[in-house]
């Protein structure tokens, strides 16, 4: 057999096996966060409910805990009964050195959303409070 | 003059095909487009992977060429100018595939993207024109350099070396420009709230900009030794008289010399790249390394196992035609166990899930203890001794190492004892602190690992110093499996280039620009890893076939010579 085809031969398995093993390996699609509808008729509890689901979709579990666990970020169980919402607020819109603000991307959060998540930290170890309204983005929108 | 025009045809033919792509974006009244059967991003993806790994090739190998060029000239070795040569036989047919895949590119971009490439033509137009008379420039060097090389023999080598050196200036620039646009998209600064830019030079000298280019160099450089070495087995296992053999083996082996003394050092580089990343944005660098991303490593791990035990093995053959080297085989048991435990240990996922939202609460222990960035960088320089090693026992066989010089024997063992108790120390201590501090420890490690292993190589260059072969190395003695080791090598390193230009672009999630500019298409969002791997294949085959072609016919030219 020629060289040529031999080579040819070499890399097709060698690709395919990459192929293979990438296909073998757990699959599923990354999709864009969708926006959620939350209007001011809803209840603290409600925006806490939908809150518990954003904190999840933002990917803030990957290192915040909220079951005592400990995990990179600071345990997050009872912050509702040792933070009150305007300091959650700050520091979920200025980010910390390692935290990229809520409402800057991969969470590209709107403040409906930041005020729903607000609620569903009140409500660990606490009683949710916050409405839609309450909350507005404490920093002005600056030269990035 | 005439000759000149005739070569430039592909660039200019290429830089045509772009500006089209310019006015179709420039009028298209639309966001996206579609493109049949295989769609818009897959397009765009398989062309712009394609266009960048010739690019690399191209960038790479006038690099390495002039370095031979020069250690021919200074130590009046013919051998080593005709090596440099038969590397830079390569490069014209290249570039002209290089610009018109970059024509095409430039057009399906513009056409099936065009909110996003006007957003880049209103802000970047600067950049596009000295793009444009850049890679002019740069062709016109690559003509000369060229075609004078048997003119600028003897006393006029030094013009000819001046030419490389120029060539290799311009292209270096060339790929800085593009990496302005590349960085810009991942780490955007000197944008105003609407995300118009307001200052050229901070969109320009972005948090990544510096790191990309270092760490694309670098692979560019390793990229292009892996593939002249994959030529160079293609001719090896064609050549018909052990002249040929022997000049075929000894490329090969350089290449494969300069493709893993460069990729040692991509680890490094890739730290700061991804030290940049975490400074730019924390949560980009938990997607990318432990989030939706965090599979990527998985398989860039195995395609690196894969290239590093090719070259090893490669290179403990080759120890067969060194004659005295049989005393040293007793060690490739060891090494190659040391290779595949630490890959292993690499090739450890931080979690087993496709999203970020999946792994809160915490992952599987083994997960959590191997996948985070501590072990793995650990595993890294670990392997990377292994590697090294192999290399020192390729230089050291065959050789009478003189009686009063064996004392640095001990103080080689010494240093790589030194370098496995460190980074276990390291790795100890990494456990116990805050992932800040962990970041930090890897540069820390970064700094002992460098002058570790250049005192590795002092010492071993000490003990060497005056010491006798028993015999000459006889290249062309190397069987066929070893030469098929080599083309393993250079598909993995252009499947591993692929997965990780993805890996990069993927890291923007559903961002044209991130932060800045959204993706609102209906390709927002990142395909399942396994067919994002059909895509790399399908790229890694497209390159395949067309430098196969560029092997076919500079090998008809180089007959015709």
């Amino acid at each position: 057999m020629r060289a040529g085809i031999r080579l040819i031969i070499v890399a097709l398995i060698v690709t395919g096996f990459y192929a293979w093993f990438g296909n073998s390996i757990p699959q599923s699609a990354w999709e864009a966060p969708k926006k959620k509808v939350l209007t001011p008729d809803m209840t603290p509890r409600q925006l806490a409910e939908e809150g518990k689901e954003i904190f999840r979709k933002a990917g803030c579990g990957v290192c915040h805990s909220v079951t005592g666990e400990k995990l990179r970020g600071p345990d997050l169980s009872r912050i509702g009964a040792e933070m009150d919402a305007e300091t959650m607020a700050a520091i979920l819109y200025s980010g910390t050195q390692v935290m990229p603000p809520a409402n800057k991307p991969p969470a590209n959060l709107n403040d409906e959303e930041i005020t729903a998540v607000i609620a569903y930290l009140q409500s660990l170890g606490g009683r949710p409070k916050v409405r839609i309204g309450d909350i507005k983005n404490p920093f002005e929108e600056v030269k990035r | 003059m005439k000759g000149l025009i005739k070569k430039q045809l592909s660039l200019f033919t290429g830089i045509i095909i772009a500006i089209i792509g310019l006015y179709i974006g420039a009028r298209a009244g639309f966001d996206y487009g579609e493109f049949p059967l295989i769609g818009s991003r897959n397009a765009v993806w398989i062309l712009a992977q394609t266009m960048l790994l010739f690019a690399a090739f191209i960038l790479a190998v006038p690099v390495f060429v002039l370095i031979i060029e020069i250690a021919g000239h200074i130590r009046k070795d013919e051998r080593l100018d005709r090596l440099a040569r038969d590397f830079a036989r390569l490069l014209p047919l290249s570039y002209s595939i290089t610009a018109i895949l970059g024509g095409l590119f430039t057009l399906a971009s513009y056409a099936l993207f065009p909110k996003f490439m006007n957003y880049m033509t209103q802000n970047f137009k600067t950049t596009y024109i000295w793009f444009a008379i850049l890679i002019i420039a740069e062709t016109t060097a690559l003509y000369f350099y060229w075609t004078t090389w048997d003119k600028l023999q003897g006393a006029r080598k030094t013009q000819h070396i001046a030419l490389g050196v120029l060539l290799n200036i311009l292209g270096t620039i060339v790929m800085m420009v593009g990496n302005v646009w590349g960085s810009f998209h991942l780490s955007p600064q000197g944008v105003d709230a609407a995300g118009k830019v307001i200052s050229l030079k901070d969109a320009i000298f972005n948090l990544t900009f510096i790191p990309i280019n270092i760490h694309r160099f670098i692979a560019n450089v390793t990229f292009g030794g892996f593939i002249c070495a994959a030529y160079a087995a293609y001719k090896f296992l064609q050549a018909e008289t052990p002249e040929e053999r022997a000049h075929y083996d000894w490329m090969g082996y350089t290449g494969t010399f300069i493709g893993v003394v460069t990729m040692i050092l991509l680890p490094f580089a890739g730290y700061y790249f991804g030290m940049e990343i975490y400074r730019f944005n924390a949560q980009m660098g938990i997607t990318f390394m432990g989030g939706a991303l965090s599979k990527i490593w998985l398989l860039q791990a195995i395609v690196i196992a894969v290239i590093w035990l090719s070259v090893c093995y490669y290179l403990w053959i080759g120890l067969r035609r060194i004659p005295g080297a049989e005393k040293y085989k007793r060690f490739v048991p060891y090494l190659s166990w040391g290779l595949v435990i630490t890959f292993a240990v690499w090739a450890v996922p931080r979690a087993w899930v496709a999203s970020l939202e999946d792994i809160a609460g915490g992952t599987h222990w083994i997960y959590g203890t191997l996948g985070i960035m501590a072990p793995k960088i650990a595993a890294v320089n670990i392997a990377i001794l292994g590697v090294i090693l192999t290399f020192l026992l390729n230089r050291r066989a065959g050789r009478i190492i003189p009686e009063g010089r064996k004392g640095f024997i001990y103080l080689e063992w010494l240093v790589i004892l030194l370098i496995i108790a460190v980074n276990l120390i390291v790795l100890y201590y990494s456990y116990k602190v805050p992932s800040s501090t962990r970041i930090k420890l890897s540069i820390y490690t970064f700094l002992f690992m460098v002058p570790a292993v250049g005192f590795l190589y002092l010492f071993d260059g000490l003990l060497l110093k005056g010491a006798q072969r028993i015999g000459e190395i006889r290249w062309g003695e190397m069987p066929p499996r070893s030469q098929y080791a080599l083309i393993i090598a250079a598909v993995s390193n252009v499947w591993a280039m692929a997965l990780l230009g993805y890996g990069r672009a993927a890291a923007r999630l559903n961002w044209h620009i991130y932060g800045v500019l959204e993706d609102t298409s209906r390709y927002a969002g990142l395909p399942p890893m396994g067919q994002a791997t059909l895509v790399i294949s399908g790229v890694t085959i497209l390159f395949l076939v067309l430098i196969g072609l560029v092997f076919k016919f500079t090998g008809v030219e180089g007959g015709k010579r």
